[in-house]
């Protein structure tokens, strides 16, 4: 564990950054480099397994075929859709839970602690649950509607185009807004009560605190969650698969569960490689929209 | 082990077997112990019987003991192509009719024509056990009947049909009067049909084969989107889109919502194999009646099967056969096909003709029409991606009136006709 | 009206939190012909459930894979990103920009990207079906959003902490390990609940690196077993969420306090 101590000579100390980083970014090499580079090889062959006999190379085939596939073209919108209503209500919701869970208010580590209920769960879990929840047919949802008198019909939730996508993302929502909490309530906490109170001697409002005070502080924060939450929500599948198998007619079939399904179903190796190097070219754009936003804060 | 000893053995066993005088099983004279892997995929979680008999053999025979992995039968395919890929299948496993011909495409399991030839039963075997074992009756038996036949039923609501005053529906267009006269939204629904993922196989199909309809032929014919088919499809996707005799949920219900409803005493029909039976009965007993699947232009019953395969990378292909073929035996055939949680239709004379089969009345429907059994294109290699990936979301694009009957049709043909025919090697 | 708003919002809080829970907690001691019946209580309390789960299912085994499972990836991806994260925070090297923006991406990699090509790479090294490929698996994608933590802690104390034991004849390392590592305790727990959390409950890697039971960890393994072909079981499948899921609440009930104020001493501000 010392085999790296520090002292002495100056190419040590030169050296010591990297060895140190060593361990890390060789577990990560040899688990995701080395498959990442495997994968986009893959890419570009016919790569069929029920097929081995007709594995060639076909260039940049499987990458035009997804570009003409219309379930490709449909996925790109619903994964849009899908990552801004997962993400967008995570942050609505985590931002809430965090301003509450920052107050003094009575059992706050009884509620810290429940709050954390969902993200305890696994995933498929999850899934289950609100598939239960939502049943069509036997679901406590409905049933609550129909006796509340919202609606006159049961609500098919995971059998209408369009409303079974939004079924998986109330079930993400639930289950990942915990971490949106405590990573904004971490990001609350270090904001100093200085500011509280000079805003407050400048007479500003609750609203006004929050706006001008929390918001401001807590935007860094919350713009690396959103970021890393982005990232982790357009790689999901679990919970959407289980819940609609990406249907009805592929309405709720992102880019993640479409580059499964590829690869379960049709044993399509390479085109589900490319599916997925795709998928990784557009986050990669989020992301670099996010640090160019961030450029001037960037580390370096 | 010499090939001659391993002769000698197994007629020894299958011998003493036959006798009844399975207690006494001889140990083998394998010198080194044999450990041997074998997938398997639960539709049962809390099933004891495969338990039982596992436990059984390993305590029978330390010298070659049989490890089971529990593999999703989702992930299966997948699973299991990988891993033969990769140069490691399990020895055995269980086996899907609707893989039967990439994997025979792919050479990826044993044949066993010789050693069935030889084995001692084999006369007891029916020969409609045998063919389902083929991807097509020109090839090798690339599969065990050790889960015996699956032979499809219409399961109806006896009650509600005698409400209605109708009896059990003989022809496809009886159905949709029945389908119909059972229906009473919010409670009750004809039919619950099966919109989400392998759909297909509850009445549709069904329904197809009864026309005299064949989706493709084994000279290369597609036959999916010929125009009485597309007029057959139409029909059936009008029991939603028209009759409304299904549940709202329909669209993209799998078997949970399927069996939830059954179990709520909401549902009137339903199309399933013999071994689903307790699934309808849980909460209507006797009131749910299995009947022959309706007629079209002829009587057609779906009767495939699920096996057990030896994969052919295997390296203890004898130790393999030596445990499937104990599991085929009369004894262990009737314990697995007795299975009050799956029972099927045995592979095995001796075990169909016992009492416990006939009195189940669900059994006697599916022996009943023995003359209707007939099998889907497995061999194909377009089949087992049509039923995993693409007809489910035609097919609910169609009963959303997204795309005409003829359009999910010819979609289909066109899978079909892009994998083209078999490759033989 | 600024406390009422705010115990609204708390009482919304629970309510969304618990709310399907609860209902899981209830349709779990439901007995099974009754789920899907008008009524929408139960008649009576039954046990029922929680038996067939755990009969059903080798459930102690899958606790047990479980915990080993993400105690060891919280160890690895800890201690591999203590040692990166300081590296980031306290050395200014050539390629450090270039190589925190690396661990950005590598985060971009989705996993249904990793597990195909990864399933030959685990074979070759003998890890399908070993708690070291899960635990491998794990910690590389937990890495990077440790090592992001980490750093945030690290740099919130100050050098000259580490500058004065210096000064005192401690080596560099030794100066870390007796000064900093103490101070920035709260936010490797914190850290360390993250990687435990995600491990505790991933599933694609189990899913495509096990086949067999032994070290098969609980969200695969309740799927396996509660999604039998011809039978989903209700009330077994919400018994099972509330077996998998009350004993990680109990471990926070017992940490809350060191997470939050572990998170709370150096948020993550990009």
């Amino acid at each position: 564990m010392t085999a790296f101590a520090l002292r002495g000579a100056r190419w040590r100390r030169r050296a010591a950054p990297y060895l140190l980083l060593s361990p890390a970014f060789a577990l990560m090499a040899l688990l995701v480099l080395l498959p990442v580079a495997s994968a986009a090889n893959m890419s570009f062959y016919n790569y069929v397994l029920t097929r081995p006999w007709a594995y060639r190379f076909v260039g940049l085939d499987n990458y035009a075929r997804a570009l003409a596939d219309p379930i490709f073209v449909q996925a790109i919108g619903v994964t849009a859709v899908w990552i801004a209503g997962v993400v967008g209500l995570q942050l609505a919701i985590g931002l809430l839970f965090a301003l509450v869970l920052n107050e003094n208010i009575r059992f706050r580590g009884a509620l810290r602690s429940l709050v954390l209920v969902p993200w305890a769960t696994p995933s498929v879990i999850c899934a289950f649950i609100f598939m239960w929840l939502l049943d069509g047919n036997h679901g406590i949802v409905n049933a609550i509607l129909l006796g509340l008198g919202v609606i006159a019909q049961p609500i098919q939730w995971l059998s209408t185009p369009g409303v079974s996508l939004w079924a998986a993302i109330i079930a993400l929502v639930w289950h990942g807004a915990p971490f949106f909490a405590v990573m904004l309530l971490a990001g609350l906490q270090t904001i100093s009560d200085e500011y509280y109170e000079a805003a407050e001697i400048d007479g500003a409002g609750a609203w006004q605190r929050f706006r001008y005070v929390t918001f401001p502080l807590l935007l860094p924060t919350m713009l690396v969650t959103v970021l890393l939450r982005v990232i982790w929500t357009a790689n999901h599948v679990e919970i959407p698969l289980v819940m609609t198998q990406g249907g009805p007619a592929n309405s709720a079939t992102t880019l993640a569960i479409l580059t499964i399904v590829t690869a379960r179903g049709r044993l399509d190796y390479g085109y589900a490689a490319s599916l997925s190097m795709w998928l990784a070219a557009l986050l990669a754009v989020v992301a670099v929209a996010y640090l160019r936003h961030r450029a001037r804060r960037l580390p370096t | 082990m010499k090939r001659s000893d391993r002769r000698t053995f197994l007629k020894t066993a299958s011998a003493l077997a036959v006798a009844g005088a399975s207690q006494s099983f001889p140990s083998p004279a394998i010198a080194q112990g044999v450990r041997i892997t074998m997938w398997h995929w639960l539709t049962r979680p809390d099933d004891a019987v495969w338990a039982g008999l596992l436990a059984e053999w390993n305590r029978r025979r330390p010298d070659l003991q049989v490890a089971v992995d529990h593999v999703p039968l989702a992930e299966f395919r997948q699973k299991a192509l990988t891993a033969d890929q990769s140069g490691a299948p399990p020895d055995v496993s269980r086996i899907h009719p609707a893989w039967l011909g990439e994997l025979d495409a792919l050479d990826a399991l044993e044949p066993l024509d010789q050693r069935v030839d030889g084995w001692t039963h084999r006369r007891d075997l029916f020969d409609e056990a045998i063919r389902v074992c083929r991807p097509m009756s020109s090839r090798p038996m690339i599969m065990l009947p050790i889960l015996g036949q699956w032979v499809y039923l219409a399961y109806y609501r006896n009650d509600w049909l005698q409400e209605a005053g109708l009896g059990v529906p003989g022809t496809w267009d009886e159905y949709l009067v029945a389908a119909k006269a059972m229906t009473r939204p919010p409670d009750r629904f004809g039919f619950s049909m099966r919109g989400g993922i392998q759909g297909w196989a509850h009445g549709w199909v069904n329904m197809f084969y009864a026309y005299g309809l064949s989706i493709v032929d084994e000279r290369g014919g597609i036959g999916v989107n010929s125009a009485q088919a597309i007029e057959r499809n139409q029909w059936f996707l009008d029991l939603y889109r028209v009759h409304r005799v299904t549940a709202p949920s329909a669209i993209n219900d799998g078997f949970p919502q399927i069996a939830a409803l059954w179990r709520a005493g909401r549902a009137g029909s339903f199309f399933h194999g013999v071994h689903a039976q307790s699934s309808f009965t849980e909460t209507a007993g006797d009131r749910v009646i299995g009947a022959p699947v309706p007629r079209g232009s002829n009587a057609w019953t779906r009767a495939d099967a699920i096996g057990m395969s030896i994969w052919r990378k295997s390296r203890n292909k004898n130790a393999a056969w030596e445990f499937l073929s104990w599991l085929l035996e009369p004894e262990q055939h009737a314990r697995i096909n007795l299975n009050p949680l799956e029972p099927n239709v045995p592979a095995l004379r001796s075990v169909a003709a016992r009492a416990d089969y006939q009195g189940n009345r669900f059994m006697q429907a599916a022996l009943a029409q023995r003359e209707s059994w007939g099998l889907l294109p497995y061999w194909h290699p377009y089949w087992a991606e049509m039923a995993d990936v693409d007809w489910h979301p035609l097919f609910q694009r169609a009963l959303q009136g997204q795309i005409t009957s003829k359009q999910m049709l010819d979609q289909l043909a066109q899978g079909f006709e892009r994998a083209g025919m078999p490759r033989r090697r | 009206m600024l406390a009422a708003s705010i115990r609204l919002g708390a009482a919304m809080v629970l309510i969304w939190t618990l709310a399907p829970f609860l209902w899981a907690l209830l349709t779990s001691f439901t007995p099974e012909n009754e789920i899907t019946g008008e009524a929408r209580l139960p008649s009576h309390l039954s046990f029922d459930n929680y038996v067939y789960a755990w009969r059903a299912t080798p459930l102690p085994l899958y606790f047990l894979n479980t915990l080993i499972v993400a105690g060891l990836t919280t160890a690895l991806s800890i201690a591999c990103s203590i040692s990166a994260a300081y590296s980031f925070s306290r050395y200014r090297f050539a390629g450090r920009g270039a190589l925190i923006l690396g661990l950005l991406v590598i985060y971009l990699f989705p996993a249904t990207l990793l597990v195909i090509p990864l399933f030959p790479i685990m074979r070759t090294l003998g890890l399908l079906d070993s708690y070291l490929g899960l635990v491998l698996a794990h910690a590389t994608h937990a890495v990077p959003f440790c090592v992001w933590m980490l750093t945030g802690y690290f740099d919130a104390i100050p050098r000259d902490l580490e500058e004065a034991a210096e000064l005192d004849g401690a080596t560099p390392f030794g100066a870390f390990r007796r000064v900093t590592l103490p101070l920035a305790m709260p936010g490797v727990a914190a850290t360390a609940i993250f990687a435990f959390l995600y491990s505790w409950q991933e599933y694609l890697f189990v899913l495509f690196f096990t086949t067999g039971e032994a070290v098969r960890t609980l969200p695969v393994g309740l799927q396996v077993f509660l999604s039998g072909e011809l039978d989903v079981r209700w009330g077994a499948i919400n018994a099972q969420s509330v077996i998998t899921t009350v004993p990680v609440v109990a471990l926070f009930m017992l940490l809350q306090r060191h997470f939050v104020r572990g998170l709370t001493s150096g948020a993550l501000k990009g």
